[in-house]
């Protein structure tokens, strides 16, 4: 970062500039989106304001590095450990470069070495499982993150890495969005007619409007159903889905969430609030019956008949479930032909499938084969991930 | 010198009738400096528009507004051909000798919000409302814009902004923004008011409303909006409830609880809520402000 530090304001003191710029690293190291742009104007901007007034420079650090209301919210932690926490030498940092929630950690050494930005150089390279490098700010390294993808769900104990994978799992569910609307589809029904296009093409023919030229209609994204099983044999897996399904139902339009376990609730509109915890809390709300016995054939019929309607020819469903059923299969196999039926694809995802050792013994996961067009797993990221594809194809 | 340039800055943003805490008066007035847009975060209702409309009239410019939507494109965002007068240019200019006129010309050009924001003389605010309801497309199109201040138009080229709009973008969080237009902004979390502030904006929008009801009328909301609502009550819904009440003629809260009842219309947006929130619930809430 030298290059950076030489073409600086000569009248900021150079100390100033040095911590300055390590408080930028910092903020990088703890998932902030901070880039060399940014970094500059931090540098360009300290002379607008009294640098050596703390609120005026928390204001203006604040300003500049935030990009989100969760860089907003612990900003002022982070500003304090740096600016303030010297002498204790309490360093904030994260184990992810995503940026999962802030830990306060002391550390043991480094008396010697003063120099804030020297300290920090460890905790940037430190910023590893970057789920989406993009930004040039952004430290990458390997070896965290492939180890991390593997990890079964289940066995996940630690709530630190618990944290960091719910933040994974709900970018990866960000990112598909792209996936599913890049896809573009020349309509063989033509659209209205586009002036522009065609008002060029008429000075051929001398103002006349000969041939209409019309807009192509572009493929819509799909209509998605996300069923969600939460009953007691899920429950490993469940909360990380649900994480799943609340970043799906954030940045998709056309989407609805249910979960079951002996009935069927509506979870879009809990899942979309803003604050994790009301989310938890409208989730909680559902009640009784939450990690209980599983009844999807009737579930699934009680969805038919209640919001059956939603279903139509561009909708991808999306079950979710080990298919362990202690209710009617009989049911479950007339449901789910009327789901597949009114819509487009069926996508059944079981989080234990693709985990070693698994055969399909439960007779609900037996049937749910007959009629999915698509069986996948999801126990670990790696094959959550493996999903975006599944999701293209189908849809 | 910067200290007393902010606190000039937030009474002047008082005058236009904004009350800005010290952290988004200083905000504004880097984003004045900074030449960077900025964008406002929050729940629905807590003043983020308004804050453009008093940053215009604090700067003594005119305000533009670009209301995103679903489907929002270049042609109403940023400038359209005005077909009809081309056709008829055309026309007009059959048999005659002269038919080389263009008609690509700046004269049959319908400017929108974008463009006129970039074409003005004195740098105008412009606010770009509810970015998150725009499609992926259009944002990364507006990054273009935001980015160099220019605009190309395949028949006349690229137009050079003659000044350097004030951008402001909101946005309610229905969806992820870019981390690409998350960079280039400045970024501002606008939250509820705290009580004092929420007080002083009530004052300061109704100064008929008597202290003792206005202290009232604070209290309750801020307990209301502890409540687990669909919709909490934003200040615009503070400001039209102590209108509400001022037309009734209540003096205090607990003065008439059936008047009470019929104005939380202003408060509470949606079904669920006013049959959420029942009476014992709602006396205590008054209980606990008066």
């Amino acid at each position: 970062m030298s290059d950076v530090a030489e073409i600086l304001d000569p009248q900021i003191p150079d100390n100033l500039s040095q911590r300055l710029l390590g408080f930028v690293h910092q903020a990088r190291a703890n998932g902030f989106r901070v880039g060399v742009s940014e970094q500059l104007l931090v540098q360009n901007s300290i002379a607008l304001i009294d640098p050596f007034s703390e609120r005026e420079l928390r204001s203006l650090l604040r300003l500049i590095l935030c990009s989100e209301k969760r860089d907003w919210n612990r900003f002022d932690e982070l500003f304090d450990s740096y600016w303030h926490g010297e002498r204790s030498r309490r360093q904030v940092h994260t184990a992810g470069g995503s940026g999962s929630a802030l830990k306060l950690a002391t550390e043991k050494s480094e008396d010697s070495d003063r120099t804030a930005s020297n300290s920090n150089q460890g905790d940037a390279n430190e910023g590893a499982g970057d789920s989406d490098g993009t930004g040039e700010g952004y430290q990458d390294g390997a070896s965290r993150s492939t180890s991390i993808e593997k990890v079964d769900f289940g066995r996940i104990t630690d709530p630190e890495e618990m944290r960091r994978i719910e933040l994974i799992v709900e970018r990866m569910a960000l990112d598909m969005r792209k996936r599913l609307s890049r896809r573009k589809k020349v309509s063989k029904k033509q659209g209205a007619v586009d002036l522009r296009r065609t008002l060029r093409r008429s000075l051929a023919t001398g103002g006349e409007p000969i041939t209409l030229l019309r807009k192509q209609v572009r493929k819509r994204q799909p209509r998605l159903l996300l069923i969600l099983d939460v009953s007691r044999s899920m429950s490993m897996y469940s909360f990380l889905l649900l994480r799943f399904a609340r970043g799906i139902a954030r940045c998709f339009r056309d989407v609805a969430v249910f979960a079951f376990h002996t009935q069927i609730v509506p979870i879009t509109d809990a899942l979309r609030q803003t604050s994790l915890v009301r989310v938890r809390n409208s989730l909680a709300m559902l009640g009784s019956g939450w990690s209980g016995g599983t009844r999807i054939g009737e579930s699934l019929a009680q969805f038919n008949e209640r919001y059956g309607n939603w279903v139509n020819s561009r909708t991808l469903t999306c079950v979710v479930s080990d298919g362990y059923d202690t209710g009617d299969l009989d049911a479950l196999q007339q449901s789910l032909h009327q789901l597949k039926q009114r819509g487009r694809n069926l996508l059944w995802v079981n989080p234990l499938w693709k985990r070693e050792g698994f055969t399909p013994e439960a007779k609900g996961m037996k049937i749910a084969m007959d009629y999915a067009d698509q069986v996948a797993g999801a126990h670990n990221i790696e094959t959550l991930r493996a999903l975006g594809p599944h999701f293209t194809r189908l849809a | 010198m910067s200290r007393q340039d902010i606190s000039a800055f937030r009474s002047e943003l008082l005058q236009a009738g904004y009350v800005a805490d010290a952290e988004l008066g200083s905000a504004l007035w880097l984003v004045s400096r900074l030449e960077r847009p900025l964008l406002l975060e929050g729940d629905a209702g807590v003043g983020k528009t308004e804050i453009a409309k008093a940053l215009a009239k604090v700067l003594g410019t005119q305000l533009i507004r670009l209301q995103c939507y679903e489907g929002l494109d270049v042609n109403s965002a940023v400038y359209e051909w005005n077909y009809q007068h081309q056709l008829l240019a055309i026309r007009s200019q059959e048999g005659s000798a002269n038919s080389d006129t263009a008609i690509f010309d700046p004269k049959y050009l319908l400017e929108r919000p974008l463009l006129a924001a970039i074409q003005s003389d004195k740098a105008p605010v412009l606010l770009i409302d509810e970015i998150d309801r725009s499609d992926e497309e259009f944002e990364a199109f507006l990054l273009e814009v935001l980015s160099d201040f220019q605009v190309s138009i395949p028949e006349l080229g690229t137009i050079e902004a003659k000044s350097r709009p004030r951008v402001i973008l909101t946005s309610n969080g229905t969806r992820q923004l870019s981390d690409a237009l998350r960079r280039r902004c400045l970024y501002h979390y606008v939250d509820y008011p705290s009580f004092d502030k929420e007080l002083k904006i009530l004052r300061t929008r109704l100064p008929e409303v008597n202290v003792a009801l206005a202290r009232q009328i604070v209290g309750f909301v801020q307990d209301l909006r502890k409540v687990d609502l669909v919709k909490r009550p934003g200040i615009a819904e503070t400001l039209d409830w102590a209108a509400a009440l001022l037309q009734f003629g209540l003096d205090k809260l607990d003065a008439d609880p059936e008047v009470l009842r019929s104005t939380l219309v202003c408060l509470l947006k949606t079904r669920e809520d006013i049959e959420r929130l029942e009476d014992f619930e709602l006396e205590r809430l008054v209980a606990r402000a008066v």
